[in-house]
């Protein structure tokens, strides 16, 4: 059982990576006017999302128009699981006012079926001012005129057009003029920025101060005659004056279908001029480990369609997409320019010669008439084995420790000893001063109590007395001697023994529940060296040396005092 | 309040960062682009979490894989205050003045101790001090107790003479006599300092002068030899 435990914790965790995708759907916001648009996102997260098909919307009806879109995929590498979040993003228009549900958007992944929840959005009447809707009739000398400019006159299905509404104007405006932004159904529209800059231009033979109020990228969706509606501009010329509304002139564009897709051709749905440059990651490729490869797609024409690009099947590497980014700018000939950024992550599962999977994709160039292909070369790499196989030849890897060759680099980190010299130093100052204070501190305010203090010294003070006594003896010695005992007694029980009889002596000493054999000894002693004292001439020097020894031999008894 | 709370994030982060940076260095040094290793190393001098003296050992390496052998040497020699009985940096140090083309022999025995051995690096010497303080200040305490002064007087008089006398060293080295190596590989001497004036000598690059002032952009020096003269600023590096 402890042996299979692990086999079934680790199929329990792939089946459970496997079941726990989760779908949903939002919006950036709940209420917006007509004309408006707002972004519809879809999102799928869990593991293995690559082998899931891209999800598509739900009936949106007629109260929305898709304008735009955008799929991402994101993955993270976590604890060697792979995880990711697709998305996909709708940029829908309010096409007609009320209260409309989004209803839920369904996936299905084998057997399953993934469904979000409804969103509910409130479209309101258009902002536009009602004034615009009565425009003034304007003829060719009018001192403003309102036009519509496009780059082409006729286009393909998918091909990018691009349309300019003009302003010209050769009067003052009183106040901000109100402008009525186009629409062109049928078509995915882009908003571009406009330049602020006002040229000069002559229509009519009259100069006009020209600006690019509103520029689009149109993409027509169906072949026909492509109509763009009239926009229209209300004006004041001075304070008085009731507000004038131009409009355009209607204008028509001819879109033509794409000719019949060539037999075994994958179309990706864009159509225009592009290049594409490829970018490998190389620098250390490695068994097991990703490396990234990279695409920048770039030209005119709209790339949205295109989400991901053909791979030829390749069973030495697994293969992620992990970035779609797309992005406009503008060229220097004032052209929109689009790019499309994919990456991929490529993981060698083999060592040794690697021949990448080749990419793939087709577009259709309006200028050459036909569909092209743009497939990436082969590239070879060499993978090195994976970490845990060179081990060995990492180290063999290093430069050599040969007597000829410089020895390795250091690591930078502070050793041990380094971080806690700093300290030691401190600790060493905080012991110092703390020293320092309590011992200040301890000599300043300690009790200077004089009768403990001689109590304290009496023995060692006695002594020393007596030490010395004994070394030089002589007859004053014996009375010093004497002296020393009883100032040693006196200082050990707090009064003072000179001057008194041994009878007074002794009843002190009793008094002070000393041991009687001990007073009878001091005593002893005490009238011995009295005796010499009073006998001189009985009394030789090596006699006078032991009767001090006695007395130090006494004091040492009554040390315990 | 809210940057206090931050702080330790911001200090984790710094420090990942600066991790993420070495690493980056240390890999370009092994793939062999050394100006960008050397770049990323002579942006951590002075950093406060990074060991100064195996910076520049580093930094000694890098230069000599780009055989710029005069930078080398003083980047080694510079690492030997941090190190020095390291036995790596002085082998490197050794080949890079066989490089150099000096008369360079390995040391051993009586002359390597006393070349190495009383040279304290910053960190061994604030380390003695910390400890020669703190015993004496804890001695001299447990003395005024116990009465007990001779022993505990000795020890620390024995850990503050061996600080004192390494710290001295150190100080002499580092601080009174200013010495410096020429980094160019060829440095002309000259008498005083204008470009016109007579050149004394070249002086090879890696050759250790004493600097005695500055002026402009001319440094006096004097060679181990006694003889004086001024070289250009940008032919001298400080150790």
């Amino acid at each position: 059982m402890r042996y299979i435990l692990p086999f079934i914790l680790l199929f329990s965790s792939t089946l459970l990576a496997e079941s726990s995708l989760s779908f949903s759907t939002s919006t950036d916001r709940t209420s917006l006017s007509v004309g408006e648009t707002l972004i519809y996102r879809m999102q799928l997260k869990g593991a293995d999302i690559q082998s899931i098909p891209s999800f598509s919307p739900p009936e949106l009806g007629t109260h929305f128009q898709i304008v735009g879109s955008e799929e991402s995929v994101t993955y993270q590498l976590m604890n060697g699981n792979l995880n990711a979040v697709k998305i996909r993003s709708l940029r829908l228009r309010a096409m007609a006012e009320g209260n409309v549900d989004i209803p839920p958007a369904e996936l299905r992944i084998g057997k399953e079926v993934l469904k979000s929840q409804p969103i509910r959005i409130q479209i309101s009447a258009s902002k536009t001012s009602p004034e615009l809707n009565n425009p003034t009739a304007t003829d060719a000398n009018s001192p403003v005129l309102l036009k519509i400019q496009t780059n082409k006159k006729t286009a393909y299905v998918g091909e990018q057009i691009q349309v300019e509404v003009l302003l010209h104007r050769r009067v003052s405006f009183f106040g901000n003029p109100q402008f009525e932004p186009l629409q062109i159904p049928g078509s995915l529209t882009e908003t571009l920025p406009v330049d602020d800059q006002t040229t000069e231009s002559t229509l009519n033979g009259h100069r006009f101060y020209t600006n690019s109020i509103q520029k689009l990228i149109v993409t027509p969706l169906s072949p026909g005659i492509l109509r763009i509606p009239a926009s229209r501009l209300g004006f004041h010329t001075g304070p008085f004056d009731r507000m004038k509304v131009i409009e355009s002139p209607v204008t028509e564009l001819q879109i033509k279908a794409l000719p019949t897709l060539p037999e075994g051709l994958s179309y990706s749905g864009v159509v225009g001029e592009f290049e594409w440059r490829i970018r490998v990651d190389e620098k250390k490729v490695q068994q097991l480990s990703p490396i990234v490869v990279a695409f920048n797609i770039t030209g005119k024409g709209n790339l949205k369609p295109l989400t991901d690009l053909k791979v030829s099947e390749n069973q030495d590497v697994r293969l992620y997409r992990s970035k779609s980014l797309d992005s406009s700018s503008k060229t220097a000939e004032g052209n929109v320019q689009q790019e499309k950024q994919l990456e991929y992550i490529v993981v060698p599962q083999i060592a040794g010669e690697l021949t990448l999977p080749t990419f793939s994709w087709t577009y259709f160039s309006p200028r050459h008439g036909q569909y092209i292909t743009l497939r990436s070369p082969q590239m070879t790499l060499h993978v090195m084995p994976t970490s845990a196989n060179i081990a060995h030849t990492s180290t063999a890897a290093r430069p050599p420790l040969a007597d000829t060759d410089i020895r390795y680099l250091k690591p930078l980190t502070k050793n041990k000893f380094e971080g806690v010299a700093i300290p030691f130093l401190w600790g060493g100052l905080l012991i110092a001063f703390i020293s320092g204070i309590s011992t200040w501190l301890w000599l300043r305010f300690r009790k200077k109590d004089p009768i403990t203090e001689r109590k304290q010294k009496a023995y060692s003070t006695a002594l020393k007395a007596l030490k010395e006594l004994r070394e030089h003896p002589t007859e004053k010695g014996l009375s010093r001697a004497q002296t020393v005992l009883l100032e040693f007694l006196g200082d050990r029980l707090g009064m003072s023994f000179l001057g008194l009889t041994h009878p007074e002596i002794k009843s002190h000493l009793t008094k002070a529940a000393i041991d009687e054999l001990l007073i009878v000894n001091t005593l002893d002693v005490l009238e011995k060296l009295a005796f010499a004292l009073y006998a001189p001439s009985r009394v030789d020097s090596q006699s006078k040396a032991a009767l001090i020894g006695e007395a130090e031999a006494l004091l040492s008894q009554l040390k315990v005092l | 309040m809210v940057a206090l709370k931050l702080r330790p994030f911001m200090i984790a982060l710094l420090l990942l960062l600066s991790c993420q940076a070495l690493f980056a260095t240390e890999q370009a040094y092994q793939e062999g682009q050394y100006t960008q290793a050397l770049e990323g190393f002579l942006s951590q001098v002075g950093a406060p979490n990074i060991a100064q003296g195996p910076l520049y050992y580093n930094i000694g390496n890098t230069y000599y894989k780009q055989e710029i052998y005069p930078k080398a040497y003083w980047a080694y020699k510079k690492a030997t205050r941090d190190l020095p009985r390291d036995e790596d940096l002085y082998h490197n140090l050794l080949l890079t003045e066989k490089k150099l083309g000096f008369n360079a022999t390995e040391d051993s025995g009586i002359v390597l101790f006393v070349k190495r051995f009383p040279f304290f690096s910053l960190s061994e010497f604030t380390t003695m001090l910390g400890f020669s303080i703190g015993l004496f200040s804890l001695f001299l305490w447990i003395g005024i107790l116990k009465r007990v002064y001779k022993i505990p007087l000795i020890l620390t008089g024995i850990c503050i003479l061996l600080s004192g006398f390494g710290s001295s060293i150190r100080y002499y080295q580092t601080q009174i006599k200013k010495t410096g190596v020429i980094i160019s590989a060829k440095a002309p001497l000259k008498a005083g300092p204008v470009k016109t004036l007579p050149t004394l000598t070249h002086l090879s690059g890696g050759t250790e002068v004493i600097r005695i002032r500055q002026q402009n952009e001319w440094v006096e020096i004097r060679l181990d030899g006694g003889l004086v003269g001024w070289i250009l600023e940008s032919d001298y590096w400080a150790l």
